[in-house]
Formats: structure tokens, sequence, C-alpha cells
């Protein structure tokens, strides 16, 4: 296992970080007070090779590694405040993108990918229903084959993207017998007729990036939308699950490093008592904790990405780093507003906002007690 | 070589501990539910390791997993192995 860089390597991770910092933090309280998706940002992050770098050179991509490009995206998020829009970029790149790449047609991966890379599309990953969630397959929305076609109703919700996205990765079932081995997954375009996305639901955390449902009403498809075969919807989820579980928190890294950048400036510059309040050892302690968990965090991640470049299975390895990760960041982001005590907790300190959005991580791409679900099931428990 | 006896000692003794009835070849293992979808990602993790394949995810369906029967003639096609006993 080898985590060294390459200067080419180290070089991108300072232009991202301050392109990040320099041009995607302009207006966030006010975006995440307004629940205002950047799209404009969205695009310049794509401009930049965000959308990118893991695609493959011969689809125009930068044909990184997930080791490189989970090393980028900390960047992206050491420097964007904006923890929504990098949650977002990462949540598109891993379920959808990397689906339709590993499961899609050529004329799929031809028709979307490149659009997705540019930044002129973005994609949505469909599964959840109000009636499934940590139980993912049990799913309600069907498919039903008629000639050339598939007929879908249904409805997905709390879909990441859903109000604003050009195309959905919808899961449904196409064979009611056979359980989660019945289910399908299908590439719909959304100005499709019969489907219906709904605007921005508020939610505590994440705010700039748009959260929504869709719903399926006679909504018909070509046979050509099937990505995969028929019945391979369940594996198209472990599969893409695998990945964005361990790699959609890379941005939380630089995050983390951020607060502890801010906080370290803080205790410097506080005084208390005729001194520093970084001289107490009730404020060292929480920012050596800090690190420590950021230290546990980047390497459990690094590993994680090592395993899936090698083509090792990863499932355990995938589950520890999305529980460790998510409960390192709300941690973190606890610790942050008690070193910055009463302006901490103030809108403007802005380490309030990471708060609110660190508590998503241990929810979304499968909650943390279902990742400890899967370890201990991994362990014949 | 990897045999259906093998895999089905791997099934019976590792993935379902304590469990007691027979399994047949030709027995569905996957719509019944007797292997859930932990045990099928732990499954295909002890054939790569096994027989010396990577086993694409498009290829964990029904068709190749659904019996020990299927799963043994994948996994002779995937190594172009002859078919054990």
């Amino acid at each position: 296992m080898d985590f060294s860089r390459s200067s080419e390597v180290e070089l991108k991770y300072k232009q991202t970080r301050d392109f990040a910092s320099a041009e995607l933090n302009g207006d966030v309280i006010e975006r995440d007070s307004n629940s205002v998706f950047p799209i404009e940002l969205w695009k310049r992050c794509a401009e930049h090779g965000v959308l990118s770098w893991f695609m493959p050179e011969a689809y125009g991509g930068g044909g990184h590694s997930a080791l490189t490009t989970s090393y980028l995206l900390e960047a992206l998020g050491h420097g964007c405040c904006d923890n929504g829009l990098t949650f977002a970029l990462g949540a598109q790149l891993w379920s959808v993108q990397k689906s339709i790449l590993q499961f899609g047609t050529t004329d799929q991966i031809e028709r979307y990918l490149p659009g997705f890379m540019k930044g002129t599309i973005k994609g949505a990953f469909a599964i959840t229903e109000n009636g499934s969630g940590s139980d993912a397959f049990a799913l309600t929305t069907t498919a039903q084959r008629d000639g050339d076609s598939y007929v879908l109703n249904g409805e997905k919700c709390m879909i990441t993207l859903a109000p604003v996205a050009d195309v959905a990765i919808i899961f449904a079932v196409t064979n009611p017998d056979a359980g989660q081995w019945g289910l399908s997954s299908f590439l719909v375009d959304t100005r499709t007729k019969g489907l219906r996305q709904s605007d921005n639901i508020p939610k505590m955390g994440l705010r700039t990036v748009p959260f929504g449902n869709i719903t399926l009403n006679n909504c018909r498809v070509p046979v050509t939308c099937l990505l995969g075969s028929e019945g391979s919807a369940s594996s198209i989820f472990n599969y893409s699950q695998s990945w964005e579980r361990s790699l959609v928190l890379a941005p939380q890294l630089g995050a983390m490093q951020r607060l502890i950048d801010q906080s370290i400036t803080f205790s410097k510059q506080r005084m208390r008592s005729g001194q520093s309040i970084g001289k107490f050892q009730s404020i060292s302690h929480r920012i050596a904790n800090m690190r420590i968990r950021l230290e546990t965090s980047r390497l459990l991640l690094y590993k994680t990405a090592w395993l899936l470049d090698t083509g090792k299975q990863s499932v355990t390895e995938a589950a520890i780093a999305k529980t460790h990760i998510s409960e390192a960041f709300v941690a973190t982001c606890s610790d942050a507003i008690a070193i910055h005590g009463g302006s901490g907790y103030l809108t403007e300190t802005e380490v309030e906002r990471q708060s609110r959005d660190a508590l998503g991580a241990t929810i979304y791409g499968g909650t943390v007690d279902i990742q400890r679900n899967i370890i201990s099931g991994m362990l014949g428990v | 070589m990897i045999t259906i006896d093998s895999i089905k000692k791997y099934v019976t003794t590792t993935l379902l501990e304590g469990h007691t009835d027979p399994l047949e070849e030709d027995q569905d293992l996957l719509i019944s539910g007797v292997l859930d979808s932990i045990n099928v990602m732990k499954l295909a993790g002890y054939l790569e390791q096994e027989c010396g394949i990577t086993i694409p995810p498009e290829d964990i369906v029904l068709e190749n997993f659904s019996t020990l029967e299927q799963m043994h003639r994948y996994v002779v096609e995937r190594t172009g192995m002859k078919p054990g006993v």
C-alpha cells in the first residue's frame, strides 16, 4: 500500500484548494440561508476538472486513480466552505457517472458522460422511496415492459439533485416475484413525458444542494434506457454504493483540515487571563483530537481508495470509512464550536453551518447504523 | 479446481452457520432469501479468491448466482476450467 504522491499531484492539490478558496465561497452564507443551488459554481468546478479527474482518458477524462481523485476532492473541500456543493459533486461522480461507466452501453456512456464532465447536465441517483430508505430494495416503483418500451410508475423521495437533474437513474421493480433480484434501473431523461420533478425540499444542512422527489406517472421510456441487464439493479446499487461510501466524504477531509486551521487561528488570537486560549488544555486537547480524527479518517479513506484502484473487494473497508469519517466530521464540528464559544454559534463564524452539514454525512449513502450492520454482517455476526 | 461441493461447503459452514437443511444443487438461494446481500458479496469474494478471478459487478445476477449449479457453471466458464465434480 503506497499513498505517496507525485509533485504534479501535489501541485494540483494546491491549485484546486486555491481555486476553491478564491472562487466558490463568495456568498456561501446567503446561499445556505436561502437554499440556493450555485449552478454557475457547479459549472466552474466542472471546468476545473472536478467531474472529469476520475473519468477515463478515452472519454475525455483525466484518467486519475480513485486515490488521486480523492486527494484532489480533499483539496476542493479544504478550499470550498460550501459542503452542499462538494457533496453534490461527489454524489453525481460516484453514484451516477461511475454506474453509467461500469454498467452502461457505449451509446449510453457517450451520450451522458461528456455532458456530466462539462457540467452541462446533472444526474440524480433515484432509488429511495417513502417506504424504503435503509431497506433499500423495498421498492414499489414499477417498470412494466410493453413492446419496445417500459412504462414507469411510482415516486422517488429525498433524491439529491432531483429538482435540477437532467437525467436520473431510476430503480424500479420489473419482476415482483424475485425480490431484490427483480429490480432494474433505467437512465431516464427528466424531460420525458410522465416524469415530474418536485421543487427543492428545505432541510437542516447541505442547503445549497437541491433535494426532492421524482414522480413517474405512466412514464414511457425505450428499452435502450435500461442500465445493465434486467434484474441487475441490486448489483448496480451495491457497486455504486461501495464507491460512494468509500469516497463521497473525501471533501470532508478537507473541511476538517479547514476547521482545524480556523480553530488554531482563533485559539491563538483569543485572549483570556492574559494568555491565548490555546494555552488552556481544554482548548489544545480539542484541537489535538481534531487532528487525530483527521489522520485516522485520511488513512481509512486512502486505504479504501487504494483497494478500489486495485480491484479488491472493499465492502467492509468502505463501511468502516463511511462510519468513521462521518462521525469524525460531526465530532470535529462540535469541537470547533466549543473552541469558538459563543461566536461559534453565530452564523457569521461559519462553524455552525459546518455542524449542520456534518450531520447529513451520518445519514446519506447509508446511515452509520446500516454501515455497522454491514461490518458486523461481513464478520459473520 | 473448485467444485460444487466446495462451494456448498463454504455456503453451509461459513455463510449459513447452523443451517441444517441440506442444500440441493438446483435449489434457488437468492429469491428464496437463503442468501442475503451481504452473503452474496462474501460469496463473490470467496470465489474470486479461490479461483483467482475477478467477478465484475454486472455478473452478479440471478442467471449466475441463483443456485450452486449456476455458480459453479459461471466460475468454470470464467476461469476456462473443466467442470469439477
